[in-house]
């Protein structure tokens, strides 16, 4: 079975760049890669209780893109709504390619971009999986 | 998310919320954090009263979002000054 939609929550902490990159990571989904299966879930709107963000969660499985190890986007959607379905933490990413040189939380490097691309695709791995486990 | 020394962070200084739509969730997650909200600014309105501008991207700003940026930018550095003036401990 295939799942039409999936939530692709995103870290919105502006603390370190790992934030930036989920950022851009998950609009890279959003935009290009899977832009008919993907539905962003805006996680500031999320904490103050708005409902059809916290319904959407509990109802469709979600994926948490958090930057560092507060992972407040997986707490968030895990305290308000349902178990995520996968989470990523951009900062352990980061140490396993040995990621050196991404740039500031405003701006990135051209190696930045290249690596918030990579966690993208890895997002869309993820998303892949959960279709094919018929959204677990 | 709960998260102690954020707390306290906002519970202890003025806090400037800035928002980019009506929803106004950060000044929200403040107010629901008992956080001391000093000002707060809403980029939509800030984009409507400088009409010119028409940003597009989302992902990477274009021209006009930079330049929107730089506004807002410095409308919260004047209110810092002016709160500062008045001995607002930020």
């Amino acid at each position: 079975m295939s799942v039409r939609s999936i939530g692709v929550v995103s870290c919105s902490g502006e603390c370190c760049v790992e934030g930036t990159i989920s950022r851009i990571a998950t609009r890279f989904v959003l935009e290009k890669l899977k832009p008919d299966d993907t539905v962003t879930i805006c996680l500031p709107l999320f904490s103050i209780g708005e409902e059809g963000e916290r319904m959407f969660a509990k109802e469709f499985p979600t994926i948490a893109i958090d930057g560092c190890e507060k992972r407040c986007a997986q707490h968030a959607i895990e305290k308000f709504s349902a178990k995520t379905a996968r989470s990523l933490l951009v900062s352990d990413l980061l140490k396993k390619w040995s990621v050196k040189n991404v740039g500031s939380r405003r701006k990135l490097t051209r190696e930045g971009k290249e690596i918030a691309s990579k966690v993208a695709k890895e997002i869309v791995a993820a998303m892949d999986d959960i279709s094919a486990r018929g959204g677990q | 998310m709960g998260d102690e020394d954020a707390k306290r962070l906002v519970k202890s200084h003025g806090c400037i919320a800035i928002d980019g739509c009506p929803n106004e969730c950060a000044k929200k997650n403040l107010e629901l954090s008992g956080a001391k909200l000093v000002a707060n600014f809403r980029v939509v309105d800030i984009l409507r009263q400088n009409r010119n501008l028409k940003p597009k991207e989302i992902t990477f700003l274009d021209r006009d979002g930079r330049e929107l940026a730089q506004i807002v930018a410095e409308k919260v550095a004047e209110k810092v000054n002016e709160l500062n003036c008045k001995g607002v401990v930020l």
